[in-house]
């Protein structure tokens, strides 16, 4: 009976205590929640350095660093990804066993890597535009350039379209808001304009391959000019020009228009050529003599065009059907901007009416590719 | 025996006194274990993310941009508060859960521009397609009525070629848009309508300038 006397004695004077050890335990709770709060003081939860980690990340994003500085922001972002785990790990260990230390760790190194980012982003960005608007400028002088270059070659169908698709990726580029289709546009304009360039290069570099006949015949011309003190028409077909000379001088100068395949010497009826060499004027036309104003008409075919037609023929490059052609001569109706006759040299009628003035039968006509050399020729 | 019982059922009648106090702290211990015992809102966080992933499958990182990622901001201060209340002894989410349904609201807001940045884009490049073709369509018409003689033809012959070129970045354009790229299509659009435009003048021009040229050359 002693014991459950003992243990009644015991449960009554526990619940006679009852207040003061629900007391003690308050006051343990009190303890721990002191102590918690102690610990969180001295190693910090990490939410002010995510939070800042955070607004740095934004900052970045919003600087365009996922395109300018990829890397550091992915790193950014890791640190962060690391910090809220590390943080969700510690939370789920005993208050008085967590370590926020490493979380705040990665908070911090997501902020450095965010701020750095969003610096890279900015000298990035500023780089990249730099460098675009360079790449543009080149581009664009390039393209000019080249156009200059095709302005002296006769009009090709499939060179015109490369060149406005060219001009079209151009224009976008100069729009585009994301620096890799730039790149992309960039690329294609600049691979567009080499292959035109050398290909314009190229025809020019295998015209010229008789400069030093043209200059030769030039000087000749001139020379006979001098010593003959006749008049003497120079036509520059590179430079687009006609020149006349007296007694060795030069005296005018005047814009023509040739046939539209005029880049290369005439070889048959229907070629669409301007004949090149030397010849001489064999009949004045005017009135009703021509449908052109007024007319010079030259000796095409003269003895080399003649012969070498022979040698074509004989060859096979040239089918025997195919006459030599003729009825080349320097008429007026020119003034239109493009090169349009069949082979013969266009002036505007109001210098067709000089020119026709200072000419007559028998002066020569010298119609050489270019007088200035290749290099002054090529932009 | 009696005694001792006289001498407990007084202890007891005490105790009666401290009714209050013990209910008290009962209460207070119940209502501690409840509270740090209370779990998180992950219903809420789930609603919040997918809100978010809505938003970023309407393209609105694109669209939307500046307040996509401000969006995203929100989400992840959500979470953060969402874990602060986690490491607490004294649970409390309701701020957390508030910061989630402001997520929840302004995805839906980003979600709504992203749409409206996608149609007004939408609707700017199907205009634009609209006026090359006419445009297309009106130089082709040009091309026909230009003089065919031959001092226009070489050209007409490069306008043709640009003409081309047009009709050639229009197709691309197409695919583009279809791809959904519609800034780069917005672009790409304005640039052909610029050309268009352009080649459109100077066929006019052509037109005009070899109007009444009916001689052969």
């Amino acid at each position: 009976m002693a014991q459950p006397d003992g243990v009644f004695s015991i449960m009554i004077q526990v619940t006679n205590n009852l207040p003061y050890f629900l007391l003690i335990i308050m006051l343990s709770v009190l303890v721990i929640l002191g102590y918690n709060h102690f610990s969180q003081s001295t190693v910090q939860s990490p939410d002010q350095a995510l939070a800042t980690a955070r607004s740095a990340i934004s900052m970045a994003k919003i600087e365009k660093a996922k395109e300018y500085a990829s890397n550091s922001l992915t790193r950014s972002m890791n640190y962060y990804d690391s910090a809220m785990i590390s943080w969700e790990t510690e939370n789920k260990k005993i208050m008085v066993s967590r370590d926020y230390s490493l979380s705040n760790y990665y908070a911090d190194q997501a902020t450095y890597w965010a701020l750095h980012s969003q610096q890279a982003s900015q000298v990035n960005q500023r780089r990249s535009k730099e460098l675009v608007s360079q790449e543009i400028k080149l581009l664009k002088k390039q393209m000019n350039q080249i156009e200059l270059l095709r302005q002296n070659l006769p009009i090709n169908i499939k060179e015109s379209k490369a060149l406005a698709k060219a001009k079209i990726l151009f224009e976008e580029a100069t729009l585009q808001h994301s620096v890799t289709l730039v790149n992309q546009n960039i690329d294609e304009v600049k691979e567009i304009l080499a292959s035109l360039e050398q290909s314009s290069k190229h025809k020019l570099e295998q015209y010229f391959m008789d400069y030093h006949q043209w200059c030769d015949l030039h000087e000749q011309a001139v020379k006979q000019s001098i010593s003959q003190k006749t008049p003497l028409i120079v036509v520059d077909k590179l430079a687009q020009s006609c020149f006349t000379y007296h007694s060795g001088r030069l005296i005018n100068s005047y814009p023509i228009e040739m046939g539209a395949n005029w880049l290369g010497d005439k070889q048959h009826a229907g070629d669409k050529m301007t004949p090149e060499g030397m010849y001489l004027v064999t009949k004045k036309k005017e009135g009703s003599e021509t449908k052109y104003h007024k007319a010079l008409l030259i000796n095409y075919p003269n003895a080399v065009d003649k012969e070498r037609y022979r040698k074509y023929v004989a060859t096979g490059a040239i089918s025997s059907s195919t006459g030599i052609g003729g009825l080349i001569e320097i008429h007026g109706h020119g003034g239109k901007g493009s090169n349009w006759t069949d082979g013969c040299i266009a002036l505007s009628n109001i210098q067709m009416d000089e020119l026709y003035q200072q000419c007559k039968v028998g002066t020569p006509v010298l119609i050489v590719g270019s007088l200035r050399p290749l290099n002054q020729v090529m932009p | 025996m009696t005694g001792k019982l006289t001498k407990s059922l007084s202890d007891f009648k005490k105790m009666k006194n401290n009714r209050f106090l013990v209910s008290a702290t009962i209460l207070g211990i119940t209502a501690l274990t409840f509270t740090s015992c209370t779990k998180a809102p992950q219903e809420k966080i789930d609603l919040a993310n997918q809100a978010v992933q809505n938003a970023a499958t309407l393209e609105a990182e694109v669209y939307a941009t500046y307040n996509f990622v401000a969006l995203q901001d929100s989400l992840k201060g959500a979470l953060e508060a969402v874990e602060a209340e986690n490491g607490s002894f004294i649970k409390d989410y309701s701020v957390a859960v508030e910061k989630l349904d402001q997520v929840i609201i302004l995805a839906n807001d980003v979600k709504v521009e992203a749409e409206i940045g996608k149609q007004a884009y939408s609707a700017e490049i199907a205009a634009n397609i609209q006026t090359i073709q006419t445009l297309l369509a009106e130089n082709k018409q040009l091309i026909e009525e230009a003089p065919k003689g031959k001092e226009g033809a070489t050209a007409l012959m490069a306008i043709k070629g640009e003409l081309e070129a047009i009709e050639v970045a229009v197709a691309e354009l197409n695919n583009l848009v279809a791809s959904g790229d519609l800034i780069s299509s917005s672009q790409k659009a304005k640039v052909s309508k610029e050309k268009a435009t352009l080649i459109n003048s100077e066929l006019k021009e052509v037109i005009a300038k070899y109007k009444g040229t009916t001689r052969r050359v």
